[in-house]
């Protein structure tokens, strides 16, 4: 084999090594990203259905209890977050559509994905939010 | 050029190629519209809670959960509330409420 041609096939051999270097970290970089989002999202799709369908915060589905109120209690909030394992920012929101009366609590970042749903409580109609 | 440089060049032109083309990201990305209906859908149960129910009700709840969402809503094929000319409906919902003493059909169609 020629000189030149050995040098030819390192040159591709080194190229082709540092294509695939090159391409598979930003593979994993990018997955990590999109797990973390997927993950984000799931975890307010949780939070939304356990709030408005699950005891003890809810009767059936959308007909909260007095127990859900609970949760804009600041320690009460605070152990809810600890044990659903939670680790992004959250907040969670009820308004009355009827007399705008609002509970919050948490807080959220820049993107966050965003939960809605109108649920019964004692007679009236309350919106409730999940930002996460 | 001998062959056998001919064949290296194939080999690495299929090489990088195959880089390029076969490695795709696994994970489709969430198309959230498909969760908005199971929220919708929890959202128009609570009408069954209340025990007087008007069109104006179901637009609300609506127009709560879809703040910046384009839809519109009929009732019995009759238009209540919404985007009047919408055009490219993706997704529609059918939900059947007691409205004064009878049963209508709510048809959420959303661009």
């Amino acid at each position: 084999m020629k000189t030149i041609e050995f040098l030819l096939i390192i040159t591709v051999t080194i190229f082709l090594l540092f294509l695939f270097i090159n391409k598979t970290n930003s593979l994993i970089l990018l997955n990590k990203e999109i797990y973390k989002d997927i993950e984000r999202f799931y975890i307010g799709r949780y939070i939304i259905k356990l709030l408005t369908e699950a005891h003890p915060y809810a009767s059936g589905i959308c007909n909260l209890t007095t127990d859900f109120f609970n949760i804009f209690n600041e320690s009460e909030f605070l152990e809810f977050l600890n044990r659903n394992n939670i680790l992004f920012p959250m907040e969670i929101a009820a308004k009355n559509i009827y007399d705008g009366h609002e509970y919050k609590i948490g807080g959220y970042g820049i993107e966050y994905y965003e939960f809605r749903r109108i649920c019964y409580y004692n007679g009236s109609l309350w919106l409730i939010t999940v930002r996460v | 050029m001998n062959s056998i440089l001919i064949f290296e060049i194939i080999i690495a032109i299929t090489v990088t190629l195959f880089i390029f083309v076969s490695y795709t990201s696994p994970i489709a990305f969430i198309n959230i519209k498909d969760f908005i209906y199971e929220d919708l859908y929890a959202s128009l149960i609570s009408l069954n809670y209340l025990e007087n129910v008007s069109e104006a009700f179901i637009c609300n709840i609506i127009s709560n959960v879809l703040p910046n969402g384009s839809y519109i809503v009929s009732i019995n094929n009759t238009y209540v509330c919404g985007e009047e000319n919408l055009t490219n409906i993706s997704r529609s919902l059918e939900y059947l409420a007691y409205i004064n003493g009878s049963i209508v059909n709510v048809n959420i169609l959303i661009k």
